[in-house]
């Protein structure tokens, strides 16, 4: 991941939420069980105590109540547009989601339209998953 | 639409007086001349509604029960209204009626959905409930490759057993026996997009590289051939090689934008200065987007020494005597803040330290992918006509992407409703304000035509539009209209060609033939004569 983040920082056009705050990770996780969505994963969280969202050229990584206009939030992501009791939605572009499916604990790329899963990542490689979503080039 | 009478869609070609011109100039301006439905007139207050404050005014509009009442309120509000009311409905749909307890929270969502859906329509946009046949995975991926411009590196158990066993291979071929590559189905609906076709001759030698036996070809897959794609343009060299993407071709996403601000570069910018965006702000985007066709993460940067910049470079032990506010930042300077990370004393900031920020702009496909692929050309959907470049929030996160909804359909979800633009020549919308929104009808730019007509080209016929099998269902003026375009659209094509006087003339009868429409008058719209 650390291979990620160095990526990242050296991007000029990216905007990165600063990190989460350990209280809103708790209401966050609460609200998401309320309305019956899988929480957080743990890998997730990871990235969200380094960037809280992310948003790079269209490509969204999605954060809890990210300070900036232009990061989403789970949450809300989730409410507007999740009908999967079990995927929690965590990131976009413009074809498709970045979802983690609680029952396979898998990251998946899900395709907008009509819910097709496209790629499958298991947790240990949501590297790969987020990499696919942002499109950021190392070169 | 009054600039339309001076323009001609096809102007050194056509006799103008020509009666069957004129009778297809018709046609064409009925299928470009739907718009929205008359607006009613501006109105900053709703007369029904008088309000002590912006807040009583709101709360009393959303707490009209009667949609027909709402929707006759609605459609009275000024612009900057329709915005907040939307909004505001939007909000309450979503997650509910924060005035009320628990229990009773989304009890207005049915009610507050035909609001919005009726309102839309005083928006310049519609609601539209479809069903789709999903598209094939592979299809799928040609189309974000094409949009994106990057691939991923494909995971081994997404690769063909026979793609698999190929990388093993150890024998050379020679490079002229991977011209069969365009009787590979996939890599055929790979050439359906330009992008595509352009690094054909990279990828067959890539695939010799790879010692790729050329029968295997036949069974690719489309993640097969990313993988060629990806070797072939992956740059690392170090560890990370085997992951991650690599960049092939500016991407439709980019070369939009890029068109985009070549086209409308005036307007855009009338419109920022209307909204009261910083100038260096505005200049920053511009030329983002002239360069790199990148419209969100603006960060302007100064130009000039600040007394910061002057403070770090003396503090770093350089002589910053001769170093003034009005200068211009040298490129050694700017060099040096970047290796010793000071870059963010290059980002411009306002009066009181805040860095200058402006509105970010995502691009959006109008046409639903499901929607666009019905088209029987997969490069279709990234087509400029079909994107459109919106001021990211609200519109494309809230509102655009709002009623969003999959049902199941043949067992599989398929996209059945989503918001589309009344006008399908919107280029830009930056707000409910018709001014906010730019217009370019990409359906008559000759490049479209032209590119519409090459992409996918099978065979001499079909390149130009002419399947056998088609024109019979079709009525005589959808045909000589499509005809029409196609031989415009690739008159330049012929003439590349080189074709004998022969061979013109049997391809005139040939197309007299399947369409109905006399060798003469396709002769003239040819101007063959003339070439």
């Amino acid at each position: 991941m650390n291979n990620l983040f160095n990526i990242m920082s050296k991007q000029q056009l990216i905007k990165l939420g600063s990190p989460v705050k350990a209280k809103d990770i708790i209401l966050c996780q609460k609200q998401l069980l309320s309305n019956r969505f899988p929480t957080i994963p743990d890998s997730f969280l990871k990235i969200l105590h380094t960037f809280n969202a992310v948003s790079f050229n269209g490509s969204h990584i999605f954060g809890i109540s990210p300070e900036n206009q232009y990061l989403t939030d789970i949450f809300k992501a989730n409410i507007s547009h999740n009908r999967n009791p079990n995927i929690l939605l965590l990131g976009c572009d413009e074809f498709d989601y970045l979802g983690y499916n609680q029952l396979s604990k898998s990251y998946q790329i899900i395709d907008k339209e009509d819910a097709e899963v496209l790629e499958e990542y298991p947790e240990r490689e949501l590297e790969l998953a987020l990499t696919y979503i942002l499109k950021i080039i190392d070169e | 639409m009054a600039s339309r009478k001076n323009k001609k869609a096809f102007p050194e070609l056509l006799d103008e007086t020509d009666k069957d011109v004129i009778a297809l100039r018709k046609i064409f301006d009925a299928l470009i001349d739907e718009d929205n439905p008359p607006l009613p007139e501006n109105n900053t207050v709703a007369d029904e509604i008088p309000a002590d404050d912006d807040i009583t005014k709101e709360n009393k509009i959303l707490s009209i029960t009667d949609t027909h009442e709402f929707v006759q309120t609605f459609q009275r509000l000024d612009y900057a209204w329709k915005e907040r009311i939307l909004l505001k409905l939007f909000d309450r749909y979503h997650f509910g009626d924060k005035t009320v307890d628990l229990k009773h929270k989304f009890d207005k969502r049915q009610s507050d959905k035909d609001k919005l859906i009726d309102s839309l329509e005083y928006c310049g946009m519609t609601w539209v409930h479809k069903m789709h046949y999903p598209l094939h995975r592979q299809e799928k991926h040609i189309i974000r490759i094409d949009y994106y411009g990057t691939v991923n590196k494909p995971r081994t158990d997404q690769l063909s057993p026979q793609y698999a066993q190929a990388l093993k291979n150890q024998e050379e071929f020679p490079k002229e026996s991977y011209k069969i590559i365009r009787k590979s189905p996939v890599w055929k609906l790979f050439r359906h997009a330009k992008s595509f076709r352009l690094i054909e001759g990279k990828v067959i030698t890539q695939l010799q590289k790879m010692k790729i036996p050329p029968e295997t070809l036949m069974h690719m897959n489309s993640y097969d051939f990313s993988d060629v794609l990806f070797e072939a343009f992956n740059k690392k060299k170090d560890h990370t090689r085997d992951k991650g993407n690599a960049t092939l071709f500016l991407g439709a996403r980019q070369r939009f934008v890029k068109d985009f601000i070549r086209k409308n570069k005036k307007s855009f910018i009338e419109y920022l200065q209307r909204h009261n965006v910083d100038e260096r702000y505005i200049s920053a985007l511009v030329q983002s987007m002239e360069t790199k066709g990148i419209t969100s993460n603006i960060k302007p940067l100064n130009e000039k020494y600040t007394p910061e910049i002057i403070k770090a470079l003396k503090k770093h032990g350089l002589n910053t005597s001769d170093l003034r506010t009005s200068q211009k930042i040298s490129e050694e300077h700017k060099k040096f803040l970047y290796e010793n990370h000071l870059d963010n004393l290059l980002i411009a900031t306002d009066k009181d330290g805040h860095i200058i920020t402006g509105p970010q702009f995502s691009v959006h496909h109008k046409i639903a992918v499901q929607d666009s692929s019905e088209q029987p050309n997969l490069a279709q959907v990234n087509y400029f006509q079909n994107l459109c470049l919106v001021v990211d929030v609200p519109y494309h996160r809230d509102i655009f992407h709002g009623l969003d909804e999959t049902s199941p359909f043949n067992n599989r979800e398929a996209y059945s409703a989503r918001i589309y633009l009344k006008r399908e020549d919107t280029v830009f919308f930056g707000g409910l304000d018709p001014q906010d929104q730019i217009f370019y009808d990409y359906t008559k730019d000759p490049r479209t035509l032209r590119r519409k007509n090459i992409d996918e080209p099978q065979d001499e016929w079909e390149h130009i539009g002419l399947n056998a099998s088609e024109p019979k269902k079709q009525n005589t003026t959808e045909i000589k209209t499509q005809t029409l375009q196609n031989i415009m659209a690739y008159r330049e094509e012929y003439l590349s060609q080189n074709l004998s006087e022969k061979q013109i003339k049997q391809n005139i009868k040939k197309i007299a033939r399947q369409t109905n429409i006399s060798p003469a008058l396709i002769e003239k719209l040819l101007n063959i004569r003339d070439l």
